[in-house]
């Protein structure tokens, strides 16, 4: 009977195996907010601290990225965890699993308060993503920034 | 060969059982079928007398024939029916569980790459693009949205 359970056991086991996804207590999200925009430069400007960005907005027609803030936040999995950006908009993240080959699948949302309070909270972008640890994921359009666009690049860090 | 309805009858009072033993004997006296039928039936009882041959165990032969009664009393050696089907169990539940191993884990996967599965907005009319941007230092996901000319703030 105990080996028949044992046998048993070793099954789910190994079916479980490394297909399933496996969830540590939390994950570190780096965020960087920047406020980016057309000044007609020759050379793109990047604010002090923001060298990391540089090839992760290469593709954005911008020449100037103003730093707004950026922050590395620990996430435990099944929270959404806030991580404020200014005073209208916050990114919420909720880390769901990791995957074998080290992905974390996390939900993402930015939500903007408008300057009306008497208007409700919208959610200008849902992800639902697999974050591959070092790379960057990167919200643009739809967030306006005094006078310039808001563009939000997350990591998960290794 | 020729019958008389008294042969069933000699067969009878031949093996000795209650029947009318006088009549009969009169009649195999004055019946020549009835007479060759019993005699008939005394030559076949002396061969099979003769032919009968008692067994014995001479004293030579006694050892052997007792070590085969002793061979037959003695336990059954002991089988291992149970041991080989637990064995043939176990290997088809190894069996399974590395097929469902195989299928479930497959092999390890190429892409390995920051994947948006999902993005929308709640922005009225806007729409949503996901773009791949490939760069030195790896592959970066954008998620676009793009809003109307309309102002939503």
């Amino acid at each position: 009977m105990v080996n028949l359970l044992s046998t048993g056991i070793l099954i789910v086991a190994l079916a479980a195996g490394e297909g399933n996804a496996i969830k540590p207590e939390a994950v570190t999200v780096s965020m960087v907010a920047v406020r980016a925009t057309i000044e007609g430069r020759e050379e793109k400007h990047f604010d002090a601290g923001l060298e990391a960005i540089r090839k992760a907005v290469a593709d954005l027609p911008y020449d100037t990225y103003r730093k707004v803030k950026s922050s590395k936040t620990p996430a435990p999995f099944d929270q959404e965890t806030k991580i404020g950006i200014n005073k209208e908009y916050s990114l919420y993240v909720t880390p769901l699993a990791k995957k074998s080959d080290g992905r974390i699948r996390m939900k993402a949302r930015i939500e903007m308060q408008p300057k009306d309070e008497k208007k409700k909270a919208i959610n200008t972008h849902v992800t639902t993503a697999l974050l591959k640890p070092g790379k960057k994921l990167k919200f643009c359009g739809g967030m306006k920034a005094d006078g310039g666009e808001l563009v939000v690049i997350i990591s998960i860090e290794d | 060969m020729v019958k008389c309805r008294w042969m069933p009858s000699v067969e009878r009072w031949f093996d000795d059982e209650q029947c009318r033993q006088e009549s009969v004997a009169q009649h195999v006296a004055q019946c020549a079928i009835c007479g060759e039928y019993l005699a008939a039936l005394h030559k076949l009882r002396h061969g099979a007398e003769a032919a009968a041959f008692p067994e014995r165990i001479e004293d030579t032969q006694f050892p052997a024939f007792m070590d085969g009664i002793r061979r037959r009393l003695e336990p059954a050696g002991r089988r291992h029916g149970g041991l080989w089907a637990f064995a043939s169990v176990s290997a088809a539940a190894m069996i399974a569980a590395v097929s469902m191993f195989l299928v479930f884990a497959g092999r390890p996967r190429d892409v390995t790459a920051t994947v948006v599965e999902e993005a929308t907005t709640e922005i009225e009319g806007a729409t949503v693009t996901v773009e791949e941007w490939y760069s030195s230092d790896g592959d970066t996901a954008t998620i676009w949205v793009h809003v109307p000319e309309k102002e939503v703030w």
